[in-house]
């Protein structure tokens, strides 16, 4: 026994090189395809089953192709199929027509010359009969026209029709219907039967006369081949005197399908029918498959329309739609509504997009901002106007219908209980007017906020494309089902419609400001004030004397006048008068609020201001301010101002010194526009020699500190406990210098440099120097906007941070976003600054996902450059493009961030410019990302992949480069120059590549 | 023990031996039935994981993808939208450390999307693929080293994957 298990033991190990894997069997082995049968479908009689053996896989063959062919041989479809463990694989084919056809599966293996070829089965297929889908129309005197799609192989059509028998509706076999119509028409008593040959045009019809006004007939329509039949079911139409309207139906667009968007009428007498955009399954309710969608510009929809003539035909359709089914995890493309279309999509394409001009009420998705507020619901209803769509447009492509069509969405209401919800009815009504295209949604319960009607003015913005027709009707997509009923349709003529009326202009509110200070240390005062409107302007001093009268001013330009000051308070009026001509642009007005309607109405009715400034100095080499200084001082150690009069008082040149302490002001320090030094001459705000001060915005009711001036440097204080939502310090201004400030604890941003988006990008702050920054542990109460250091929205050019420390604050350390409204800021240089623990306040809480430095927004290229610079322990990303395709990365670390170190993306369509020099990344919580760019990689760049750092050349780093990865342990800090001390942590060692990661303070020089 | 005993038992071990090494195992949509699965399904080894309100559909494409090693697809399994461990993945044992290719494609005609793999014991992430986009014609190939035996789940982390195949060598 003993000697048998050595024995086995051997064999074991004799066995384990054994590869772990199978060998292929050598394809000359393989089985040879065999089709097993050739059958009908018995669900689907169109459709032969080609049943077949053969071993697809890493055994047999790597792909089998099933050929249909005609009897000649010739190849008329085929179908690749892949690998699969089934036994007996099945390949489906629909054959166009009755015939003999032939069957064959080839086998193929990749490196294998020869093919395996099975026997080929002949198949003797008979295409089904189809019953006809049949419609009927009265065409005026009694005869009612019968319509309906060839029938494939049809040889010929039979139409019979009898009165119909009330009780039993639309009742009884079809074939039934056939023969008592055949047996009625014989016996002479208001049935008929007569027969029409197939023909090749896209509708068979006929007409069938001598019906009687008034009464019911049932109509059969059964198409013949040889000696088969198949019958319509009946259709049961009421003969009328008068023509009634013809209606088509059709399907296109995106993601539309024959077998999905469907219609089918209920009662065409009631005009009642069921139009679907998808099938669900029954016993849960999911939505299984999905037929079509609305987007802004195009749609993919179930579509049973009517044709107007612009010229002679105004009308108002109106219908209401009882909800069969909406998907219940509504996608936002799903819905239904009446649309009036400028051009029709091809029937059946759903491979083109139909982009088309259009007006609608609809209910899809809509979100709208209003008020500054976002607002979505989907799916509710809403209007929805398509127009400056022309063939050229269309033809440059996405981008150039998004940036020169216009598609407005405006819903009724984002209130919950107007959702869409099955089982539901909605009455909706769409309008053509000398006007243009009503939309109007009744609503059971309206009152004085509901809002009812949107109009899109001007008719002929549905005429771009075609401009002889208009296609009107009733459309489903995608995830709705629904039955249409009571349908009114009532056309007027347009040339003895009232004429249209003019569109309101869209009210602007009336800005008018003086945006120059309330102080001022000159004789000579530069005057500016502003306006979004034309107008004039006077403005009298205290003794009513114009000293500027009816001045004028051009909208959105600074209007600048010097003023001669009195010493001490210079009292002006003003009086602006908007010009009544001006139009802040196309169809805008100018508008003020009226108390009493409680609305904007336009109007150019002249504005009253008042304005003070005080004109006064403080003898001194510098002023000093201190905590308990008063606007009595004279700025000197013994008689100190008070902060607010220093710095309203203050010479260029003549600095602020700060005694120390805690400062509590009551409301926010703010250093006016117009309050500036000069380039020469700067004003200066610093805490004295050897003493630091505090602002402490804890009591303060509004805000924090604003820098709106020029050429000031604020050095050596600290800003903190703004209230909810206020920054600690915003630089709107130009020029400035912030340097070893340190804000922390605020509402808001510790540190924002940006200006107003109501003013023109000339306006937004240029050119600050913030250096040597400390900002930590701010938070707002949404926890989810609180930066270290910002530079966002309203940015101009030259903007620079440097040796700046940014940590636990509860959004990102720096943020750099861009919005598509405000457009792209300035480019921000960012240097030999660090960032780490973003997301997280110093004591843990925080919801963790904040960036150590995102670097824009909203897809918007701006070349961002951060440069030296360290990330680490952010909660999100370490440095990140936030979808910048612009940014331009030199020389950083990145270190054990939660997300990617390294988060490198752009969005849509737009070239990705990304440039990344020397970096090193190294074990973050997930690979770095920069796959829209994949030549980032490059020899100075060590990425990590997830598990290793490592350049193109696969030279991998360790740990080992860094001083110290301590990052739980060790906590950085300022050197007396301001600098940031790393203290070792993620400082590189000798071993380093010598041309990459960031050397803060280790001799590495910046330029400056 | 004679000659022929000793071979016996050297074939036996032979045997042994070659069925206890490991075979290609794969999991492909070509041999799933259309469904919507809003529970969780298992098919041998691979367990789809789905809820009612975030089901994963099984369902055949109007036209093949081919992959570049040459395999064919005529089904996929679309997990429409991102996952977790326990909804809209994939679980799968694995024997011990093995190669896994994934044939998948996005679900967007222009957006690559992250498929994540994860040990299901701690949670580790294994590997991040990149599920190229589907331009109707192409199967995306994306390959993952698995570290040892156990239990893994692959789910996309964002929006749409459609699934091929799964291949664990």
């Amino acid at each position: 026994m003993k000697r048998m298990l050595i024995v086995l033991a051997s064999c074991l190990a004799f066995a384990a090189p054994c590869p772990a894997q199978e060998a292929r069997i050598a394809w000359e082995k393989v089985p040879g395809p065999e089709i097993v049968s050739v059958s009908l479908a018995s669900d689907r009689p169109d459709t032969v089953l080609v049943a077949f053996r053969l071993e697809i896989g890493a055994k047999g063959a790597d792909r089998a192709t099933a050929i249909m062919a005609d009897a000649s041989g010739g190849t008329l479809d085929t179908k690749l199929m892949g690998r699969s463990a089934k036994e007996i694989k099945v390949a489906e084919f629909k054959p166009p027509k009755s015939g003999a056809y032939r069957f064959s599966i080839i086998a193929a293996r990749t490196g294998e010359a020869e093919a395996k070829v099975s026997e080929i089965r002949a198949f003797e297929f008979s295409l089904p009969l189809a019953a006809p889908v049949v419609q009927a129309r009265n065409s005026g005197g009694g005869a009612m026209l019968i319509a309906w799609e060839p029938v494939k192989e049809a040889e010929s059509y039979i139409v019979s029709w009898r009165e119909a028998i009330e009780g039993a509706a639309g009742s009884g076999s079809a074939a039934a219907a056939d023969s008592a119509a055949a047996a009625a028409a014989a016996a002479g008593s208001g049935a008929g039967s007569l027969v029409v040959q197939a023909a090749a045009a896209r509708r068979a019809e006929a007409t069938v006369a001598g019906l009687t006004p008034g009464r019911r007939y049932d109509f059969v329509v059964s198409a013949v081949r040889g000696d088969e039949k198949a019958a319509s079911k009946p259709l049961r139409k009421l003969a009328k005197a008068g023509a009634e309207r013809e209606w088509f139906f059709t399907w296109f667009g995106q993601s539309s399908k024959a077998e999905l968007n469907t219609m089918e009428m209920l009662d065409p007498d009631q005009f009642k029918f069921r139009h679907k955009s998808c099938t669900y399954n029954p016993a849960d309710g999911q939505i299984d498959q999905k037929g079509g969608k609305y987007t802004a510009f195009h749609d993919g929809i179930s579509f049973y329309y009517t044709v107007i003539d612009p010229k002679t035909e105004n009308f108002e359709l109106a219908a209401t739609f009882t909800v069969d089914y909406i998907n219940p995890v509504a996608d936002g493309q799903e819905g239904f509504g009446l649309l009036a279309l400028d051009s029709l999509g091809k029937h059946g394409v759903n491979s083109a997009n139909h982009y088309t001009n259009s007006a609608g009420v609809i209910a899809t998705k809509f979100e709208e901002t209003i008020d500054g507020v976002k607002k979505t619901s989907k799916d509710t209803l809403g209007a929805r106007f398509v127009s400056g769509l022309t063939r050229e447009i269309i033809a440059s492509g996405d981008a150039g219908i998004a940036q020169r069509g216009a598609s407005l969405s405006r819903a009724y209401s984002y209130d919950g209980s107007d959702l869409i919800r099955a089982g539901q009815t909605y009455r909706l009504t769409l309008k053509k007017t000398n006007s243009g295209y009503h939309t109007i949604v009744e609503k059971p319960y309206a009152t004085e906020d509901t809002l009812t009607e949107f109009i899109m003015y001007g008719p002929e913005k549905l005429l771009q494309l075609d401009p002889d027709h208009v296609y009107v009707g009733f459309s489903v997509a995608r995830g709705c089902n629904v039955t249409v009923s009571d349908v009114s349709m009532i056309v007027s003529d347009p040339r003895t419609d009232p004429p249209a009326q003019k569109e309101p202009p869209q009210l602007v509110p009336l800005v008018a400001k003086v945006d120059s200070p309330s102080s001022y240390t000159g004789s000579t005062y530069p005057f500016v004030f502003a306006s979004n409107a034309d107008g004039r302007l006077t403005v009298k001093d205290k003794d009513r004397r114009a000293v500027i009268d009816g001045a004028r001013v051009t909208a959105l330009k600074d209007f600048r006048a010097d003023l001669e000051l009195a010493w001490g308070i210079n009292d002006y009026f003003l009086t602006f008068e908007p010009d009544p001509e001006f139009r802040p642009g196309e169809k805008m007005a100018i508008a003020r609020y009226d108390r009493e309607l409680r609305k904007y109405v336009e109007s150019s009715a002249p504005i009253s201001l008042t304005h003070t400034v005080i004109y006064r100095t403080i003898e001194g080499e510098k002023l000093y301010a201190a905590r308990d200084g008063s606007p009595f001082g004279d700025g000197t150690i013994e008689a100190p101002l008070d902060l607010a009069s220093a710095l309203n008082y203050a010479r260029p040149g003549q600095p602020i010194l700060l005694r120390e302490g805690v400062y509590y002001p009551s409301r926010s320090v703010e250093i006016e526009r117009g309050n500036s030094g000069t380039p020469e001459r700067r004003k200066v705000l610093m805490s004295a020699p050897g003493e630091r001060a505090i602002l402490d915005f804890g009591y303060s009711s509004s805000g924090g500190m604003i820098l709106a001036g020029d050429y000031w440097t604020i050095e050596g204080i600290d800003v903190r406990n703004t209230p909810e939502n206020v920054k600690g310090i915003q630089v709107a201004g130009s020029g400035n210098i912030v340097r070893n400030v340190r804000t922390y604890r605020c509402g808001d941003t510790g540190l924002q440099i940006s200006g107003s988006g109501a003013e023109p990008p000339e306006k937004w702050p240029r050119g600050n120097l913030v250096e040597n920054c400390v900002s930590h542990d701010n938070c707002d109460p949404a926890a989810n906007n609180a930066d270290g250091f910002a530079a966002k929205l309203t940015v101009g050019e030259g903007n620079v941070f440097r040796g700046c420390l940014s940590y636990h604050n509860i959004d990102d350390g720096w943020d750099l976003f861009s919005k598509i409204e405000t457009g792209p800021i300035g480019a921000v240089l960012i240097e030999d600054c660090a960032a780490y623990g973003n997301g997280s306040l110093s004591d843990g809480s925080g919801n963790g996902d904040g960036n150590g430095f995102k670097l824009g927004g909203d897809g918007i290229a701006v070349p961002h450059l951060l440069r030296n610079s360290v990330a680490w322990a952010n909660g999100t990303s370490g440095i990140t493009s936030n979808s910048n395709p612009a940014v331009i990365i030199e020389r950083c670390t990145s270190y054990g961030n939660k997300g990617a170190n390294i988060n490198l993306y752009g969005k849509g369509d737009g070239a990705r410019l990304f440039v990344a020099r020397g970096i090193i990344s190294m074990a973050g919580g997930t690979g770095d990302v920069y796959r829209e760019m994949p030549e980032l990689a490059s020899a100075d760049n060590y990425f990590w992949n997830g598990a290793t750092c490592v350049n193109a050349e696969g030279a991998a780093l360790g740990a080992g480069i860094f001083f110290s990865v301590d990052i739980a342990g060790v906590i950085p800090g300022q050197r007396a120059d301001g600098s940031i001390d790393m203290k070792g942590l993620l400082e590189l060692a000798p071993s380093a590549p010598a041309n990459a990661g960031a050397r803060l303070g280790q001799g590495w020089t910046t330029s400056k | 023990m004679t000659k022929k005993g000793f071979l016996l038992v050297c074939l036996v071990a032979g045997i042994f031996a070659a069925s206890t090494l490991g075979a290609e195992e794969f999991f492909t949509a070509n041999d799933l039935a259309p469904a919507q699965i809003v529970a969780n399904k298992a098919f041998g080894n691979f367990v789809i994981f789905a809820r009612s309100d975030k089901g994963v559909t099984i369902e055949a494409m109007s036209a093949p993808r081919v992959a570049a090693d040459g395999e064919v697809f005529n089904n996929r399994i679309k997990l429409n939208g991102g996952g977790a461990a326990d909804y809209r993945s994939i679980h799968f044992t694995a024997a011990g450390a093995a190669e896994v290719v994934v044939y998948a494609n996005s679900s967007s005609k222009t957006d690559a999307r992250p498929l994540a793999i994860v040990k299901v014991a701690d949670g580790t992430v294994v590997a991040e693929l990149v599920a190229t986009p589907d331009d109707e014609k192409n199967a995306g190939t994306a390959k993952a080293s698995l570290p040892g035996a156990g239990e893994y789940v692959l789910y996309s982390k964002s929006s749409g994957i459609n699934i091929y195949m799964i291949l664990i060598k």
